[in-house]
């Protein structure tokens, strides 16, 4: 086992070192497409590979590929981004560049291998910065009745788990099963930062928040995508 | 009366406030509910000052999280909960503030266990520090101790800061709970 971890690891560089190569906005769309279509691919090879290190119940390899998975996730995120922005679709790379920052933080919090993401991290913000102007966020307050834990099912708090840790390949969430809403409010820092303002209007004209191109067909102010 | 102690404005990352009021009485607050009444360390819930009715108590939305790790690091809460029972949870702050629940220690409780408050502390900002890993601007930690000195006297310490200043916490508790 420990074998075909180490020969995944290999490709996982190799991979990897090729598509930053290609994380600029000047390469070459049919490459960084390519790219995409290969991390996902070694994407998959990473999740069966986790399969069986799990049925294998050793905990710290399948923490160590589900950190691969997301390392991989973040890249092709990336390379997403660049290529919706050619394509001029801004909601699709905005997405993808939370999807990129979501997948490197738990790249990062899965295991120590991918340390190195810290920098990484910084330069997604950078181009966050750079590329996208500064947007409003949503973030919902809300009563909850009654939450669950993902790993397990259980009631959360009754469990041993902890939301936000990683247990044997997989993230502990706190799925919320009954609640009641309290109210919606405009932050920094949502949660979820795919919850954001994407019009807005002002003498009569109805803008997108990303393109600034006046919106014509009746449309929602805020969205969670 | 209110008391505020504050250690900003410095490059230090350790910013943190405290605040120090005056709490109701616990016991008799949770006798009126028809709640347990704690005898050691505990949390309460976010409206155990103003409401009426035990039906409407509930949580910060961290308590479950705080119990487990109180519990994997050997600490016995006294919860105001019965054995089945389940107080709601509110959940309202984005990744701005980390809301910690209230929790109350008594200082009898705290004399027989100097050092569980410090340890109850260290689980939760080391699980923080963990769980805040990459995130560009960390969240603040909002977090409340209640004290209670005998006599249906109680006092609230109120933090909010960085996670590293949350064991600033235990030796201004061991403060209050001497001099005060």
């Amino acid at each position: 086992m420990t074998d075909e971890v180490e020969d995944f690891r290999k490709e996982f560089l190799a991979e990897v070192q090729h598509a930053e190569c290609l994380c600029f906005a000047v390469r070459a769309v049919e490459l960084q497409q390519q790219a995409v279509k290969d991390l996902k691919n070694l994407k998959e090879k990473a999740r069966q590979l986790k399969g069986k290190i799990v049925a294998n119940r050793l905990e710290d390899l399948a923490n160590q590929m589900f950190s691969y998975e997301n390392a991989l996730q973040a890249l092709s995120c990336e390379l997403e981004m660049w290529v919706a922005l050619k394509e001029d679709k801004a909601d699709v790379a905005w997405d993808a560049l939370v999807e990129a920052q979501t997948s490197a933080r738990l790249a990062l919090i899965a295991h120590n291998i991918s340390g190195h993401l810290v920098g990484y991290l910084k330069r997604l913000k950078m181009l966050e910065i750079l590329l996208f102007p500064a947007m409003q966020f949503l973030s919902v307050g809300v009563l909850v009745k009654k939450s669950t834990c993902s790993i397990c099912a259980e009631e959360y708090g009754d469990c041993g788990h902890l939301k936000g840790k990683v247990y044997m390949g997989e993230i502990c969430a706190r799925e919320i099963v009954d609640a009641h809403l309290i109210e919606t409010s405009f932050v920094d820092e949502p949660t979820n930062r795919h919850c954001r303002v994407m019009h807005f209007t002002e003498g009569g004209i109805t803008r997108d928040v990303l393109t600034w191109r006046i919106v014509t067909t009746g449309s929602s102010n805020a969205s969670c995508s | 009366m209110n008391e505020t102690s504050k250690s900003r404005g410095s490059p230090n990352p350790k910013d943190y406030e405290v605040t120090i009021s005056d709490y109701i009485d616990v016991a008799s607050q949770a006798e009126a509910l028809g709640c347990n009444i704690p005898s050691g360390i505990a949390l309460l819930p976010r409206n155990f000052q103003t409401t009426t009715n035990k039906s409407e108590l509930f949580h910060e939305s961290s308590a479950p999280t705080v119990r487990t790790l109180w519990r994997q690091a050997g600490i016995t809460e006294t919860p105001l909960e019965s054995k089945y029972e389940r107080f709601l949870t509110v959940s309202e702050h984005g990744l701005e503030v980390w809301v910690g629940p209230t929790i109350l220690v008594t200082a009898a409780w705290l004399s027989q266990n100097p050092e569980v408050l410090s340890v109850g502390l260290g689980v939760i900002s080391e699980y923080l520090a963990d769980v805040f890993r990459g995130l560009h601007r960390r969240p603040k930690v909002s977090l409340s101790v209640v004290v209670e000195k005998g006599k249906g006297k109680c006092r609230r310490v109120e933090y909010q800061g960085s996670v590293d200043g949350l064991k600033e916490l235990p030796p201004i508790i061991d403060k209050l709970v001497s001099n005060d």
